[in-house]
């Protein structure tokens, strides 16, 4: 792919003083939506914040679609960031805020007002617009925020903890609507305690740990390069104990667990196309009802522990 | 370019918007306007006075004038213009920074010179807005009291002092402004800065000639009308020409705007550690 489709960290270090914030990164981000997954200071918004250009790199360099952050006019004409820094400036309104925002991109007046009203209706905020952002509570302001980072439609879309201060109803919105972003061949970069919901919206993951990046691309990928940790599918039927009798023939499987429910099973296996195989053959042969069957840790959140262990302790 | 100056006049009109009537500005406005105040009082006390005494001895124009440069040289330019410009200019980016403001301009495509040059002119702007009233008023209210201060004011030097008085607050302010402007973005605690700052202006007439000329202070005393006695210990100088004074003081605030512009281009946002 082209350099200028792509975010790119060229053995890329921070460093606090002495204190790490991320060490020798290098990455390179397709469009659509990329995850960043991690605890408590992994480094997540190190990276968000090197990404938009509110932190230099102690070493190395990072480009994003092919612009330096040293040239901010180009820049941030292509980048929207919704921090999770949840102050604002007193005395202004969310639409004043953002109508100040657009009139430094350079926007008209009657552009900057409808590129105001607009974001505001996408975040839902229209009615709330002309009171002061001090008034607000978390959830507007972050939908302020978010309001801000996209009213000049970037094309690379920075969100820090987004989901924060939502109700679920907002979530779901917020969600679709990245995905429609990614969809259209935007950036959107997540970073979200929220696994499940980072599972549905991802199209490839970044795991951080202590400042270093453990894993990164689609998560399926990621999950099956794992070799040494045996890939867990759950089956639902009506008779798991014939099931597990029989996937033992296989030397790839290594573990059975019948569900307490009596209704499925948890089969470990290190071959998992073997097993679908055997599997199919099992049924037939002993005509059992299936109602499902899924991989049971091909998420974020089985993967990260796998990869990080009890080392990456603290909540995700 | 255009869009340069759209963008350096919405920060403008962004900074004025917040800080004009926030409550940090109380202490700059009771500077301006406390004098104002206290003259009004003396005027009426004064006009009450003349009126029962009819003939009593009123203060002459020439009498005026020296109170007034004091008045003005002491108060007005070394404590309420220096230190309301202390107060105002270091807080531009430092109040930011302690308010975790300061990534909304950041993450703005505006050149960091732009966002330094917007924030300068807002505070220049609002400085010189409040303390050219205020030399307005107390200048004004200053010669009310004497039977000839209208025709000082028409046919004397009234004016022409007036319109110097107001050049040199507006001046002040600007290179103050550039002065505390950058002291605000390089230094954590501003306050250390603008007191030596401070002591070096303040008492510029004890310093050596050559010394002289590296302060503020005399290039704005070069522009005033009337020159007041600083005691038997002060080096007198000669005052600099007009012309040169009002480019050194202009030159110096653009240079010092430009290197906070430059320091902001390095500055980046780590609110937890600030």
């Amino acid at each position: 792919m082209q350099s200028d489709r792509l975010i790119v960290f060229d053995n890329v270090s921070k460093f606090y003083g002495e204190v790490l914030g991320i060490n020798r990164i290098t990455l390179s981000i397709a469009p659509g939506v990329t995850s960043l997954v991690g605890p408590n200071g992994a480094g997540k918004t190190t990276l968000m914040n090197l990404m938009t250009g509110l932190l230099r790199p102690t070493k190395g360099a990072i480009r994003v679609l092919d612009i330096p952050p040293s040239d901010p006019e180009r820049f941030y004409r292509n980048i929207g960031y919704c921090s999770q820094f949840d102050a604002f400036p007193k005395g202004l309104s969310g639409y004043h805020m953002i109508h100040s925002m657009m009139s430094l991109h350079g926007f008209s007046g009657s552009e900057a007002e409808s590129r105001t009203w607009n974001a505001l209706e996408r975040v839902g905020m229209t009615d709330a617009a002309h009171r002061r952002v001090a008034g607000y509570s978390k959830g507007m302001r972050q939908r302020i925020r978010l309001a801000l980072a996209l009213a000049h439609d970037p094309k690379v879309l920075v969100l820090d903890e987004p989901l924060n201060g939502l109700d679920p109803m907002a979530r779901a919105e917020v969600i679709d609507l990245f995905r429609k972003f990614a969809d259209s061949g935007m950036h959107v970069i997540i970073s979200s305690h929220i696994m499940h919901e980072v599972d549905i919206v991802s199209d490839s993951v970044i795991m951080l740990s202590g400042g270093y990046v453990v894993a990164e691309g689609n998560i399926q990928g990621v999950r099956h390069e794992m070799e040494d940790h045996p890939i867990q599918i759950l089956v639902r039927c009506d008779r798991p104990a014939v099931v597990a009798s029989n996937v033992f023939q296989q030397d790839s499987v290594v573990e059975v667990k019948i569900h307490t429910d009596g209704r499925g099973l948890l089969v470990s296996t290190r071959n998992p196309d073997q097993f679908y195989d055997l599997l199919n053959r099992i049924v037939l042969e002993n005509r059992i009802a299936v109602e499902g069957v899924s991989p049971a840790d091909e998420n974020v959140h089985a993967v990260y522990q796998y990869l990080v262990g009890s080392n990456g302790a603290g909540p995700l | 370019m255009n869009l340069w100056i759209t963008q350096a006049l919405t920060v403008m009109r962004v900074e004025l918007k917040r800080y004009v009537l926030a409550r940090r500005w109380i202490g700059v406005y009771l500077a301006a306007y406390a004098p104002v105040a206290m003259l009004l009082f003396a005027a009426v006390q004064m006009a009450a006075r003349s009126e029962r005494s009819m003939g009593g001895r009123m203060p002459s124009i020439p009498d005026l004038s020296e109170v007034y440069a004091f008045f003005y040289q002491t108060f007005m330019l070394r404590l309420a213009i220096f230190f309301s410009c202390a107060l105002v200019f270091s807080q531009l980016f430092r109040g930011e920074v302690l308010e975790k403001t300061l990534h909304f301009y950041l993450l703005s495509p505006v050149r960091r010179e732009v966002i330094a040059i917007g924030k300068f002119l807002a505070g220049t702007v609002a400085m010189a807005l409040i303390f050219s009233t205020s030399t307005i008023l107390t200048n004004l209210l200053m010669y009310a009291a004497a039977t000839s201060g209208p025709a000082f004011f028409f046919e004397g030097n009234g004016i022409p002092y007036l319109l110097r008085y107001l050049i040199v607050t507006v001046l002040a302010c600007t290179a103050y402004g550039g002065v505390f402007t950058l002291t605000g973005l390089r230094f954590r605690n501003p306050v250390i800065p603008a007191i030596i700052v401070g002591l070096w202006e303040a008492f510029y007439f004890f310093l050596p000639e050559t010394l002289q000329k590296l302060t503020i202070m005399h290039y704005l005393q070069s522009l005033l009308p009337l020159i007041i006695d600083r005691g038997p210990f002060s080096v007198v100088v000669d005052a600099s020409s007009a012309v040169f004074s009002v480019l050194v003081l202009i030159g110096v605030a653009a240079l010092l705007v430009w290197a906070s512009g430059k320091l902001l281009c390095r500055t980046e946002v780590t609110y937890s550690s600030d």
